[in-house]
This record gives C-alpha cells, structure tokens and sequence, in this order.
C-alpha cells in the first residue's frame, strides 16, 4: 500500500472542503485500526467501523444488495458523516453541516477520492 | 427587584373517634403551625361539616368510626372532593397491607400508633402532592377496594363514573358480584375497575349470596390497569391519526413521484411502532421492513456510542447502484429508494428531500 498517497489525498481532501472537514480517517475492517487520517478520531473510526458490520448483516438478513460505494448519516448536532466503502478498508469523513457541499462531495471528491484509494493499494 | 414571598397556611382536617388521641396529634403537630393548621372531627358526618365549610387541603382519617365510618367519607369525598389528598390510619394493618397499599401509590397510609415525625413527613409529602396538578389526588377506585376486601367489608359500593354506573357486592371483603347494566359478574367487574374519576357510594347492606366472581380482587385489579393501559394507548394512536391528513400525504407522494420519475424505485412512510406502511409509491413491504430496521439499528449504534443520532436523513449505496434513504420523523419514518444513475442526487438532497420533509411532517402532524 502507498503510505504516501493515502496521505496526499487526505491533503487533498483538506484543500477541497477546508473548514467543512473537521476529521478524516481510514481504517481496515479487519480490526477497526486507522492507518492514515486528519483530526484523528479512533473511537468514531471503531464505532463507524461497526455499525458498517452491523448495516451489511442487516442488508444480508433482508435479502437486500450489499454496501457498495458510501454511507452518509447527517447528524444532530451539525455534522455529517461521510463513510467510503471499500473491500477491506473504509474512509471516513466528518463534516460541518452547514458547510459541506453535498453535490461536490458525491459527484467530484469521491468519485476521485475512490479511484486514488485503489491506485495506492495497487502498489 | 422586591420579591414578596406570601406563606400559606394549609388545613389539615385529622377525623377520629378517639377525642385524647386526637388532643395529642393536635399537640404534637402545633410545631409545624407556620405550615399547616390542624382541624378535628370526630366521625365522618363531623368531618363532611368541615369539609363543606371550610377550605380543607388534607384529609387524614381512621376507618373505624361511629355514625359515618372512614369509608363512607372516603365514598363521599370521591364525589364531592376528588381533588383532596387523603391519608388513612387504620390500628389493623399489617406489614403486607401496607406494602400492598403502598404500592398502590395513589394514597398514603400510616399504621397506628403514630409517630409524630413521620405523620408529619407524610403529611408534608402529600400536601406537596396535593398541589402538583399533574397527579391524582383523593383515593382511587382500586385502592378503595383493597381498603374493603382488608377491612372484611359487607356492602355495596355504587360507582358512578361518566355517566356510568355500576355496583360491587363485597360479603366480608370478598367481592361475589358486580354489574353494569346487564352485563355482570367478572366482565363488569373488569370493566368498572377501569373506569376513572369516579363518584362513590357506600351501603353497608349486600343482597347477593351467590359468589359469581372467581378471581381474586388483586388479579382484577391487575387486569383491569392492564386494559386500561391498553385503552390509553390505543386512544393516543387513535389522536395521533386523527390529527394526520392521509389524503395530503398520498398527495406528497404523487408529486414526489412525479418529481423524480422514474428514478424513484419506491417508498413508504410507515409508523416506527410497527412498521406499517401508511402511504407510498410502489409500496414494498419488505423495504419498509429494512427501513424501519435500519432507522433503530442506526439510532441505537450511534446513541449508544455516544454520537448524536441522525437528524434528518442517512444515506446508503447499495451494489446493484441504489440509494436508501431513510428520513426519521418523530413517531414516523420515511424511507425511498432511488436508482442512482437516474436520480440528480443535488435536486434530491438539496430541493426535493428538505421540501419533501417539511410536507410530509405537516400532514403527519409532527
């Protein structure tokens, strides 16, 4: 995995949405552990990390489609999760409400932020 | 800023026979004089006096008595003074009388002989609770029946109650009948302890010999705050859809519907309590099923980790490129599932979904 592309597009990520972003992390499902990330936030990371464990068994019990690519759960209290849903990792972003823009996320940043995470496990 | 602070005294009417009994608590509560006055009265018809002439805040009464016994103005006052806290002293009780009486919660009762003290504390705790308003005060219909089968009670009690009446026939404090109109026996027993606000009277005379009631009165009881729990809930969903306007929520659909074409797959707006769907668009059972899953499984994960839960809206990318979203709205929830290569995600999120939202919530009433 390249350490130093996660990093490069977690400084992306930054540059994008500046003040709106107010933690980001990425951690392996395996054990919920976080490999690269801004304002860290482990237990939201473990937490988030769970409740996509629990989201899948929920989906698989209801005979539904699995997680594909993201989760989004806007919160009270003014934050909006972000959560990127790959095989083995997930990424998770924490956002101000008020000053995120929802349609660059969706349509601009992840589409980006997905295709730069599978180059780096590439390596 | 001056802040006037008015002392009210209160009244407190003790009723006993015993006249050296009655000197002694009227000695003995004199130190609490800034806070209550103590009236006496020597029987039920002296008490009834009192209470007709004078603004009285809590009654405290021994059962046994001549000429109107503790009952009789207990009846009387569920008619014409529901309102007023009642203590009870009886000599006859016992620890499992008490705890049964205690647990009835809706008054207080004190085994003689008294100490000064704790009539006192509980003459405090039932004046405070005699001016919350959001409690019952007097005696409740259930604690009154407890009182007659403990006290071996032969008689009639009247109950009258919203226009309602009906009659329990207790012989030596077992209950052997009751009737309502024609019903009788358990089912009007049933039905009687349900009722509430209720006026009663006493006659110390039974005319039924034959036991038609078999359970217990406790088990009665039990059963009856059971269906009446019952009722309470079913009349508050009952309010709840009344205040809904059905027709404007299909309404909100069809234009949601028209508004996303066919990139809207389903959805459904459904009572979180049991998952029924109560207007939608290509309802689907089985999604509204998840949904309603998905809503408790998020609040629970994310409040029982200390996040605050989710306020409008979350969001889920399936693998055959759907969108679930699930919008929790009090008692209610909303949930759909759009295609995602047709939806425009930036009019869903940003115009549709918070229009939608404000729609849906005053139709529900919420």
């Amino acid at each position: 995995m390249d350490i130093k592309k996660l990093n490069k597009l977690i400084d992306d990520l930054k540059k994008e949405f500046g003040d709106a972003l107010l933690a980001t992390d990425i951690w392996a499902n395996a054990d919920g552990q976080i490999l690269v990330g801004y304002n860290s936030l482990p237990e939201a990371a473990a937490l988030m990390n769970q409740i996509a464990q629990q989201i899948a068994d929920t989906l698989k019990e209801a005979d539904f489609p699995p997680l594909d690519k993201f989760t989004s759960f806007n919160l009270q209290g003014g934050h909006t999760t972000f959560t990127l849903v790959f095989k083995d990792y997930h990424w998770g972003m924490l956002f101000d409400t008020t000053k995120i823009q929802l349609g660059l996320l969706l349509n601009v940043i992840a589409p980006k932020c997905i295709e730069g995470f599978h180059e780096a496990l590439s390596k | 800023m001056v802040l006037a602070l008015v002392m009210v005294v209160k009244n407190v009417l003790i009723v006993d026979d015993e006249k050296p009994f009655l000197l002694s608590l009227t000695d003995g509560l004199a130190a609490y004089a800034k806070d209550f006055e103590v009236l006496t009265a020597l029987n039920g018809k002296e008490a009834l006096k009192v209470l007709d002439s004078t603004g009285v805040d809590l009654v405290v009464t021994d059962l046994r008595m001549p000429k109107m016994d503790g009952f009789e103005l207990l009846a009387h006052m569920s008619g014409q003074y529901p309102a007023i806290p009642v203590i009870v002293m009886t000599a006859y009780g016992t620890p499992a009388i008490e705890e049964r009486l205690q647990d009835m919660g809706t008054f207080h009762y004190l085994e003689k002989p008294l100490e000064f003290n704790v009539l006192a504390d509980m003459i405090f705790d039932a004046l405070e609770a005699g001016s919350s308003p959001d409690r019952i005060h007097g005696v409740s219909l259930a604690a009154f029946l407890q009182l007659l089968e403990m006290e071996n009670k032969t008689c009639t009690l009247t109950v009258k109650s919203r226009g309602r009446e009906g009659h329990l026939y207790f012989v030596k404090g077992v209950l052997m009948q009751a009737e309502v109109g024609k019903v009788k026996g358990e089912e009007a027993a049933l039905d009687i302890v349900t009722w509430d606000n209720v006026a009663m009277e006493i006659q110390y005379t039974c005319t039924v010999k034959k036991k038609s009631i078999g359970s217990p009165l406790a088990e009665i009881l039990m059963e009856g705050f059971r269906i009446k729990d019952e009722k309470a809930e079913k009349e508050s969903v009952g309010e709840k859809e009344e205040k809904m306007d059905v027709k404007k929520l299909n309404g909100i659909i069809t234009s949601l519907a028209e508004d996303l074409g066919d990139a809207l797959l389903t959805t459904d707006i459904w009572a979180v309590a049991d998952g029924q769907s109560i207007a939608g668009y290509k309802s689907n059972p089985k999604a509204a099923a998840l949904f309603n899953r998905m809503g408790k499984l998020l609040d629970n994960a994310l409040q029982g980790g200390k996040l605050s839960g989710i306020d409008t809206h979350y969001m889920l990318h399936l693998k055959n490129d759907t969108i679930m979203m699930g919008m929790p709205l009090g008692d209610y929830q909303w949930g759909l599932l759009v295609d995602a290569k047709k939806a425009q995600l930036g009019l869903l999120m940003n115009v549709i979904i918070p229009d939608t939202i404000t729609a849906i919530k005053s139709a529900l009433g919420v």
